[in-house]
């Protein structure tokens, strides 16, 4: 018999305690009376001699409790069925992911880390299926674990060499916890293809340095899997100090530019005194010395600066002990102007306009300045002239000329939101509304010279002829033969039905589609909460086909809340309620400025280029731009890469509309009009960060951190380990030791239960 | 504790134990002592003639001899040496613990038989007997006389339950000492479970008034050999203190402990001449009494220079030597 846990045998020495109380002569319930205690001393319990044990019977039950138990926790089995392999034929899985990121330029780190990388290829069983990783902000596979297990025992070891040869450090930024996310998921799926009956342990080695910088908080959204160890390799540099710094242009003025440069100084460096240089258009340095600085060790300083009348392209630091982060690239911004037209009518208080809540969205950001363009019905509003970074949004009430010159927009690329804001109501045939207008004595009435087919809009009408909802007292009735036309010129897609709601109090949003664009910044469910958005009254849209629509929202009534649908290069959005308070609580709700903001982010998107991109991350690019490195080093000490429109195409590997940005520089892009504008490209500033991180918060994670490879012996053992635990698993001999330790308990109880008898019974008598 | 000088008993101590009623108890063994005896230990003991003396005012005018008025026209009065010498006081321990009991009575039991059976047999020998009762204190006080009723007195007094929470005897004998101040017999009957040193004080006292003292020391024989079958918690029966008792570890300890006692308390009495006498009490009383005063009588023989002096009166002799 073996056992799985032997230290609880330890458990069986209880037995002492049974005898020992057996021995020991218990304190006497009987009292007896006495004339003088002065010539007796006091006698404490005393052992027994061994001839003096009288319950040689319970003393048996007893420690017989005690030593099944034990044994019972040992969790014993039979070894003899047991047929344990040696452990050379099961190989474990292991992914050695190394990090490509930026740190690990810095001098030595790279030598280190094949050193590494060859010792942990010589430690592993040549059974081991051995994949080569590497990381930055995203996986790379060098040698999946699908190729490398399909190469042969012999052949595994060198594979995995060449594939880390092929690797050489980036200029990304590493994302530590998402890369083992990945490895976890990529050994779960190999675990799952596979027989489970053969499968060994999985081992994932990250050879990194480990710096603080490093996001490891992606690990918490996944459960780490048992048998799945993760080792950590560091590997260091041969100097640790760092110093880095970034700048940012505080204001312009007539000849030179402000900028504020904070210069941080990583902890545990040796040096303290640094010196910035402006770089000059071509990479050169500026003279003289922009700044001279001290920064201890672990501390922060901002620096306001002046930049030289010539034009720059950046700065360097020089004093510091790693040169990989010591250049940063910046260029002028060049700001733009993106315009928003509210077309909707004005009159009324402005609570019950669109265009109200609309200017008070911070639709701007550092780059792009925002401009809300209000533009009331009927006006000119130079649509010849529109640009395409202009999104239109507009109230229900169009006119079919404003209909078609929108229709044009969009067929150009441009974005438009219709927001049905008014309430329908059915359209009097025309008769009929001829006799309303020669009743009320005004000339035009909304949706008669539509259907009469007039030229010129029809529903600017006065306010003496809106039909006033009884519920607000202020809307416009629109009616829906009109919309329903507009909706099939805008949408070039026919409507089965258009009505207004009938809801008693109100109505919510009865789905959301979080994966649309949209939507999917609110998908955490700190903000996916609609319930608060109550609608007091919508449209109710029934289309013909749905072929070509995006809903991602609708209502509890399961109509369309929020329509999309490509027509031409551009897009028309329909919301089929508005948002000011008479009509829902979508323009005071939470909910209104992000949902805006990223309709207006996605309607100009195509040309929102940042002139400042971070290496190693790809960037969308226009269609027809192209891009041109300017013509010096990245950095100092590397390759200079030559750009030209063939670099773009060569580095593509997702769309023709994405850039990588693999290395620091300033670009060049050139659109397909021909205007060009500078980008300057830098490293991820977290790669500087080059203090060391504690392998805690690794652990903290739940993940299974191993500080040493697994040796032969400790892998056989581990196998035997597992055999062990399964034949303990099939036996439950643990079962039925619990089991005779409760009848032998019975026993005893019952044995003392009558002894106890005896004696009550011979005090009696 | 068996002697062959010890008399065989006359009385089963069993059946003595039985008789509810003190008085017969104590004239069973008065009885029974005067039964086995050729001659009684109470003859002999007779009113002697001392002396006459004129009668002064304040003299009880019953002892005026009025056939020596009728002869010579003047009041005398006739003096006997009984009583102007002749006095006992019994001091009896009523103590809790001499309720202890290891057999089918108690010390107390035949501590109250002994009193009262001396003092039956002092009382037919027409001596003034008083006693003592104590326990921590003094409890009952009957002066020593001589008259009708006086063993009743002195039996009642006998029939007190015992209290008291301890065994005082510093304090009880020297009061007594303070309150007897004619000479007199001293019999105190106790267990004298006290410290030794306690006694020495007191019996000085006495002995010091020109008492003549005797201690009767009545035992159990359980404490005097303290026999218990298995562990068990003694408490004691004064104090009620507790003790845990092995009596496989502590037996020993307890005889030495008793008899370096019984030599400490032998060794205070003795050089004060006073008589001392353990009575076990699954010994037989009247055995006990013979035995004791046989003891007296040779110790008091060999003070006096006569040993002979012994074979012919015992007890006589014993009373005898008990008078100053």
């Amino acid at each position: 018999m073996s056992m799985l846990t032997p230290f609880f045998a330890l458990a069986a020495l209880a037995v002492v305690g049974p005898i020992l109380i057996h021995l020991v002569r218990r304190k006497p319930k009987e009292t007896l009376e006495f004339s003088s205690l002065m010539f007796l001393d006091d006698s404490p319990p005393t052992w027994t001699q061994q001839s003096r044990i009288e319950q040689w019977l319970l003393l048996v039950l007893r420690s017989s409790v005690i030593a099944l138990l034990a044994l019972a926790f040992t969790r014993p089995y039979w070894a003899s069925a047991a047929k344990l392999t040696g452990g050379n034929d099961i190989g474990l899985k292991r992914i050695v992911l190394l990090d490509q990121s930026a740190s690990m330029r810095r001098s030595g780190i790279w030598d280190a880390a094949s050193a590494r990388v060859s010792d942990v290829l010589a430690d592993g069983n040549p059974a081991d299926v051995v994949a080569v990783y590497s990381f930055d902000r995203q996986l790379h596979p060098q040698l999946s674990l699908s190729t490398a297990a399909e190469t042969t025992i012999a052949n595994r070891k060198s594979a995995a060499e060449a594939a880390f040869r092929k690797i050489s450090p980036g200029w990304g930024k590493g994302d530590l916890g998402k890369a083992i996310n990945e490895c976890v998921d990529l050994l779960q799926r190999e675990r799952s293809d596979v027989d489970s009956g053969t499968i060994g342990d999985c081992e994932i080695v990250v050879i990194s340095d480990f710096v603080a910088g490093t996001p490891v908080e992606a690990l918490s959204e996944t459960e780490w899997p048992a048998r799945m160890s993760l080792r950590l390799e560091r590997v260091s540099p041969t100097q640790i100090g760092n110093a880095h710094f970034e700048m940012r242009a505080e204001e312009e003025s007539e000849n030179a530019r402000k900028w504020r440069v904070r210069v941080t100084n990583e902890p545990g460096s040796l040096r303290e005194r640094f010196r910035l240089t402006w770089l000059g258009e071509n990479g050169n340095r500026i003279e003289p010395i922009a700044l001279e600085c001290t920064v201890p060790a672990g501390q922060s300083m901002v620096y306001p600066l002046q930049a030289p009348d010539t034009a720059i392209r950046g700065m360097e630091l020089t004093g510091d002990d790693c040169v990989f982060d010591n250049r940063r690239f910046a260029v002028p911004a060049s700001g733009r102007t993106l315009r928003v037209l509210c077309l909707e009518e004005s009159d009324g208080s402005p609570e019950t306009t669109l265009c109200h809540f609309l200017e008070r969205v911070p639709l701007g950001s550092a780059e792009d300045t925002v401009e809300v363009l209000r533009v009331k019905s009927g006006e000119e509003w130079g649509m010849s002239a529109m640009p395409r970074d202009t999104w239109i949004v507009c109230a229900a009430a169009i006119s079919e000329r404003e209909a078609d010159r929108m229709h044009d927009f969009m067929k150009s690329g441009g974005h438009v939101l219709w927001v049905l804001d008014q309430p329908l109501k059915e359209a009097v045939g025309i008769e009929e509304a001829v006799g309303i207008k020669e009743i009320v004595g005004i000339e035009e009435i909304s949706g008669i010279e539509e259907i009469s087919g007039g030229e010129e809009r029809g529903l600017s009408t006065t306010n003496a002829t809106k039909p006033r909802s009884s519920e607000t007292g202020s809307s416009h009735v629109a009616f829906s033969q009109d919309i329903a036309s507009r909706f099939e010129k805008l949408s070039e897609c026919k409507l089965e039905s258009l009505k207004e709601s009938t809801v008693d109090q109100y109505s919510l949003l009865g789905g959301i589609d979080f994966k649309h664009p949209v939507f999917a910044p609110l998908v955490d469910s700190k903000f996916n909460d609609f319930s608060k958005v109550r609608y007091w009254r919508h449209r109710m849209l029934k289309l013909s086909e749905v072929d070509g629509w995006v809903i991602p929202a609708w209502f509890d009534s399961g109509t369309p809340a929020f329509l999309q649908r490509r027509v031409g290069d551009g897009e028309l959005t329909i919301l089929t309620a508005g948002w000011q308070p008479a009509e829902s609580q979508f323009a005071l709700s939470s909910k209104f400025v992000p949902i805006i903001s990223q309709l207006f982010s996605l309607a100009t998107t195509r040309e929102t280029i940042s002139t400042d991109w971070v290496a190693g991350t790809y960037d969308l690019l226009p269609e027809g731009t192209s891009v041109k490195r300017r013509d010096f080093s990245g950095s100092r000490g590397e390759e200079v890469e030559r750009s030209d429109n063939r670099f773009v195409n060569a580095s593509t590997e997702r769309d023709g509309g994405d850039f990588w940005t693999a290395s620091p520089g300033v670009v060049e892009l050139i659109d397909s009009e021909g205007a060009s504008r500078e980008v300057a490209i830098n490293m991820a500033s977290s790669e500087s960060r080059t203090a060391l991180m504690d392998y805690e918060e690794v652990s903290r994670y739940g993940a299974s951190v191993r500080e040493k490879p697994k040796t032969k012996e400790e892998q056989v053992h581990a196998e035997r380990l597992l055999m062990a635990t399964e034949l303990e698993s099939r036996q439950s001999l643990w079962w039925w030791l619990l089991v005779i330790v409760v009848v032998i308990a019975g026993c005893e109880s019952l044995l003392c239960i009558r002894k106890q008898g005896r004696t009550a019974e011979a005090v009696t008598a | 504790m068996t002697d062959s000088r010890i008399p065989s008993s006359w009385v089963d101590m069993g059946t003595l134990m039985a008789i509810q009623d003190l008085q017969w108890r104590a004239k069973t063994v008065v009885d029974g002592l005067n039964t086995g005896m050729h001659r009684s230990p109470l003859h002999g003991f007779s009113v002697e003639f001392s002396e006459y003396r004129p009668f002064s005012e304040g003299d009880d005018p019953r002892s005026i001899d009025w056939k020596l008025f009728a002869r010579s026209d003047r009041y005398y009065i006739k003096k006997f040496e009984d009583e102007t010498n002749r006095r006992c006081y019994l001091v009896v321990d009523q103590s809790k613990s001499m309720e202890y009991r290891s057999i089918a009575y108690s010390k107390l039991d035949y501590a109250r038989t002994l009193a009262a059976t001396l003092a039956y047999h002092l009382i037919q020998q027409r001596d003034a007997v008083g006693m003592v009762t104590f326990d921590s204190e003094i409890a009952d006080v009957q002066t020593a006389r001589f008259r009708t009723g006086q063993l009743k007195r002195l039996l009642s007094l006998l029939e007190r339950t015992p209290s008291g929470d301890r065994t005082d005897l510093r304090g009880p004998l020297c009061q007594v000492a303070e309150l007897v101040r004619q000479r007199s017999l001293m019999i105190v009957i106790s267990d004298f479970l006290v410290s030794t040193e306690e006694l020495r004080v007191p019996l000085g006292y006495l002995a010091a008034r020109k008492h003549e003292v005797v201690l009767l020391r009545v035992l159990d024989p359980n404490e005097i050999e303290f026999n218990a079958a298995r562990p068990v918690m003694i408490r004691d029966m004064e104090s009620g203190g507790e003790k845990f008792v092995d009596p496989r570890s502590v037996a020993d300890s307890y005889r030495r402990k008793f008899n370096e006692h019984e030599s400490s308390l032998r060794g205070v009495v003795e050089p004060l001449g006073i008589a001392y006498h353990v009575m076990r009490t699954d010994s037989p009383l009247d055995a006990s009494l013979v035995e004791f005063l046989g003891n007296r009588d040779r110790t008091a023989a060999v003070r006096s220079g006569n040993p002979s002096r012994s074979s012919k009166n015992e007890t006589n002799t014993t009373m005898e030597t008990a008078s100053p």
